[in-house]
């Protein structure tokens, strides 16, 4: 497995009570699956994936991420961990703004292990032409592409994807599917996303469904779909 | 060249006003400190060796036997003695010259242009005059009838503050009105040969007792002047320590807290960047490899700052180098590269900068990159103050300032840290000018006299008419202060003595002017030990009344008194206060003073202070907008949210200026406030040390108008950065921002 979580809380202090955003969440991901956590708001789905990510702590239960146990980790491992394993995606892109499209790749490729070819990679995601134009200059789905190059140029072995299709349309969305899709099948990269799409979980491997910060549900999808197929 | 490298110079650009404001900031300060300290390490260095190389007196005396046997005396105790004649020579053009022969044992002429003497139609001119007149070596002047040709400027070291009088115009001068000038022993035998001769000793150590004693024993003294009460000695010695004080605070002061409010800027520019700091760390930075990117920029502003701002020194020393050697008529032995300044001035902006940034991002970078995440640009965070404070009255735009000053309040009190250093700035150009005025007032409101003239005997009958009184020099009795007697006729009405109600004080008592009263810390009813300074006869006054007279330090008695105190004749007089000039002999003169010339060397004085005053203004109000922009432009970033949400409900940019920026009046006005009593604090304790040794004593004074003349330009200054912020509001884009707020 190259995720094991094994009863995992996350507590958040609200005034002066507090409030349990996870809850005995146990789940384990092998290599190469494509995952989708589910749910609405409020639900822990971000929480976990960012517990996942190695970018927030659980306050309780075990967390085992590609080897490396995540629950007692230090700061220093952490970071470590960050930059060897994993890739994120986030729903508002978070890219620097003044660094160019291929900066922006730079800055990841600059302190990765074994880097994908930069060049390569904004090929792959449709971005050459624009690769010195800044971000402001781009649109939401060229600015999530770029996310993605950022992601991917570090050859993962997971990627964490919060909401990658939050702020796009429709057509634009389809087509971050499809990139995401593609790297999965590529560069065999585990691949987790959260949405509150329930239409993204047909193009993936398994459905993790979240309800209040406990599973509520988590199954294999049936028969995968191209991304290209997905609709809502 | 790392990626993230890259972000600077876009960073640099895009903010440029702030950044190149802030290396201004640290340029100014920079450039202050290290000119000034370099000046003053030469200044003092160079003095040292002109008293070493001129072999300066230890004392100035008259015999009152001859020597029998100089030499034998000079090798028994190990002295250096040597007469010296001096005249007064009018040299045209209201300048008066006073003509010494040329020493070469003590008191040597030092040459700074030119060449010494070797013939008996030349002369040496005094670096003051020579450089107020602008003389040329070659010239020709005529001195009491005989042609003499300038081969040489030279300074002679206990004329080193060249005055020409030692009593209350001391502290005056006018290098456009006097000087002095050297020719050789046999042109003096030619020019003047009753010419007025002291004689000057310099022993080994510069102690002067045992001397004293000694020439007492072997040819009796009639006049005992230590080189330390010697005010063309002391007055050169004290304001060089004054500038150092004032000079090395003043800068160092100034460049700490410009340090100081760049570091809380910088600071703040660093929160604001926490979501994409957030970001990096989820991308597998470290908190070190961030924070030592956070500090390229502080670096980069601080060093660069501080390398330009030593150049500039460099440029700039030379010619404040030439005015202060100018005024106190040393030679510039030494032009000497100021190392620990230059150190220190390129250190202290990095040293205070960088650790203060550092700090700063590593207790943000401590965070969760999630937590830095979530915290964006909309900082949601409501602060204990925010959620105490209820507004329910007036308007909505009233309520959102409060607000927005309540949320802001480490912005204002930047703001305000800003508003206090330049306040301070502007009111010391107010508070030099005010207490200028008011020791000249003082030195002139109590006197209706114009002229003064001091006789060589004390004489019973006066054929010339004025007002007669008593005047003999005393020491006080740790030798520290030499200051003037005065007796005066209890009819006196030239020189009235008055209290703080402005009272005329009967004088029929022991009056001490507030200008001894300070130095001495004396009280009514306290003691004052003093020598007389001629005959070393020690004597205890109590003090009756304090005059309000800041420019003399003197003691007022009756003039029966005074005469019985020095043995001078029932009913004598040695001096002359008059309305008009008198027809007195001049060989019964040994100075006349008229207040015409007093006030015309005080305001000569006073001309080259205002150049001062206005560019300490100009300095002031660049600081301020500087510190005022900086502030502002945080104030814009952090807003950006709040900005652009009311942009998009309807509210205009004059509107949002005054509701996001104007909470900063607050801070402005507080910052002002607090400078005054700071600025007058900090200048009495450094004015009551630095003229402890001087004839005079600085009243500080910041009057009201002062106060509000510099209110007035610190408001406009906040008004033209709000002005320029106004811009920066709008700016502000909706939909950018929104976007911004969100990422």
């Amino acid at each position: 497995m190259l995720i094991e979580l094994g009863k995992v809380g996350r507590r958040y202090r609200m005034g002066q009570g507090e409030f349990w955003a996870l809850k005995d969440v146990t789940l384990g991901i092998p290599e190469g699956q494509l995952v989708t956590i589910l749910g609405p708001s409020g639900s822990g789905k971000s929480t976990l994936l960012n517990i996942m990510g190695g970018i927030d702590r659980a306050d309780a239960g075990t967390v085992r991420v590609a080897g490396v146990d995540l629950s007692h980790a230090s700061e220093r491992d952490l970071t470590q961990f960050r930059r060897d394993t994993v890739g994120f995606v986030f729903q508002f892109f978070n890219l620097i703004p003044n660094l160019t499209v291929r900066e922006n790749v730079e800055v990841t490729a600059d302190i990765a292990k074994k880097p994908l070819s930069i060049d390569e990679v904004l090929e792959a995601v449709a971005l050459s032409p624009m690769a010195g134009r800044f971000p402001s200059e781009l649109s939401g789905g060229e600015q999530q592409r770029v996310s993605l190059a950022r992601a991917v140029v570090k050859n993962p072995a997971l990627l964490l994807a919060d909401e990658p299709t939050g702020s796009l349309d429709f057509v634009t969305s389809r087509d971050i599917l499809r990139l995401l899709v593609q790297i999965n099948e590529t560069y065999h990269t585990t691949i987790v996303l959260v949405t509150h799409n329930a239409a993204i979980a047909d193009m993936t491997d398994r459905l993790i469904r979240l309800r209040s910060g406990e599973i509520e549900e988590d199954c294999l999808v049936g028969r995968r779909i191209k991304a290209e197929e997905v609709t809502w | 060249m790392n990626t993230l490298l890259k972000r600077l110079p876009r960073t640099i650009r895009s903010n440029q006003w702030l950044v190149y404001g802030c290396v201004a900031l640290v340029v100014m300060s920079c450039m202050l400190y290290v000119s000034i300290n370099a000046l003053l390490v030469d200044i003092s260095e160079s003095k040292t060796r002109f008293e070493r190389e001129s072999r300066i007196e230890s004392a100035t005396f008259l015999p009152r036997e001859p020597f029998a046997d100089l030499s034998t005396f000079e090798q028994d105790h190990g002295f250096a003695i040597e007469r010296r004649r001096e005249v007064d020579a009018a040299a045209g053009q209201g300048l008066a010259l006073r003509v010494f022969e040329h020493t070469a044992r003590v008191n040597i002429p030092a040459i700074t242009s030119g060449r010494d003497l070797q013939a008996d139609d030349e002369m040496l001119l005094g670096q003051t005059v020579a450089t107020a007149l602008k003389a040329r070596l070659g010239t020709t002047m005529t001195l009491l009838g005989r042609s003499f040709t300038v081969v040489g400027f030279a300074s002679v070291p206990d004329y080193m503050y060249p005055i020409r009088t030692t009593d209350d115009a001391g502290i005056m001068l006018d290098p456009k009105a006097f000087g002095i000038a050297v020719i050789t022993p046999s042109a003096m035998d030619a020019l003047a040969p009753e010419a007025l001769a002291t004689w000057h000793i310099r022993t080994v150590d510069g102690s002067t007792s045992t001397a004293k004693q000694e020439l007492t024993r072997t040819v009796g003294l009639t006049f005992w002047q230590d080189l330390t009460a010697n005010p063309r000695y002391t007055l050169a010695t004290a304001k060089l320590e004054g500038a150092a004080s004032v000079s090395t605070t003043m800068p160092l002061v100034i460049l700490l807290l410009t340090c100081l409010l760049l570091a809380a800027a910088q600071g703040r520019i660093v929160r604001m960047q926490r979501a994409q700091l957030g970001t990096l760390k989820a991308l597998g930075y470290s908190t070190w490899e961030l924070v030592v990117h956070e500090l390229a920029l502080p670096a980069i502003i601080a060093l660069a700052g501080s390398v330009l701002g030593i150049l500039m020194s460099i440029l700039t020393m030379r010619p404040l180098l030439d005015l202060m050697v100018s005024y106190f008529s040393i030679p510039l032995y030494v032009t000497t590269v100021p190392w620990p300044s230059i150190i220190f001035g390129l250190v202290a902006p990095v040293a205070l900068l960088v650790p203060a940034v550092a700090l700063v991002a590593t207790r943000l970078l401590s965070q969760t990159p999630v937590k830095l995440m979530q915290t964006t640009v909309a900082n949601n965070h409501v602060n204990l103050l925010e959620r105490s404070v209820h507004l329910r009255g007036g308007s909505f735009r009233k309520r959102f300032a409060t607000r927005t000053a309540i949320r802001g309040l480490t912005r204002l009190a930047l703001l305000m840290l800003g508003a206090m250093l330049a306040g301070y700035l502007l009111l010391f150009g107010g508070a030099m000018r005010d207490s200028m005025d008011s020791l000249i007032r003082s030195a002139f409101r109590d006197t209706t006299y114009n002229y003064t003239y001091v006789l060589t005997a004390p004489r019973v009958e006066n054929p010339w008419g004025g007002e007669s009184l008593t005047i003999a020099p005393f020491t006080t009795a740790d030798g520290r202060l030499t200051f003037q007697a005065m007796g005066l006729p209890a009819t006196s009405t030239l020189l009235v003595p008055r209290n703080t109600k402005g009272e005329a004080i009967p004088i029929d008592r022991v009056i001490i002017t507030r200008a001894l009263a300070d130095k001495l810390g004396l009280e009514v009813g306290e003691s004052l030990a003093v020598t007389q300074t001629a005959t070393a006869q020690d004597l205890t006054l109590t003090v009756d009344a304090v005059a309000e007279m800041y420019a003399t330090a003197a003691v007022i008695l009756p003039q029966s008194r005074l005469n019985s105190i020095i043995g001078a004749p029932a009913g004598s007089f040695n001096a002359l206060f008059s309305t008009a000039r008198l027809d007195v002999p001049s060989q019964d003169v040994v100075m006349t003073m008229s207040m015409a010339e007093s006030k015309a060397a005080f305001d000569s004085v006073i001309e080259p202070v205002w150049i001062v005053l206005g560019l300490i203004a100009v300095f002031a109000v660049f600081i301020a907008l500087m510190a005022l922009s900086v502030v502002t432009t945080l104030t814009v970033e952090e807003e950006r949210h709040s900005i652009s949400v009311l942009k998009v409900l309807g509210y205009h940019a004059d509107e949002l200026n005054a509701m996001v920026l104007g909470s900063g009046i607050i801070a402005v006005v507080a910052g002002f406030a607090i400078s005054v009593p700071l600025l007058l604090s900090s200048w009495r304790s450094l004015f009551a040390k630095t003229t402890s040794t001087m004839t005079f004593s600085l009243p500080i004074r910041l009057s009201p108008l002062s106060i509000l003349v510099c209110f007035v330009i610190m408001l406009a200054t906040y008004l033209v950065s709000l002005r320029a912020a106004r811009s920066k509001v709008q700016s502000v884009g909706m939909a950018v921002s929104l976007k911004a707020a969100r990422e």
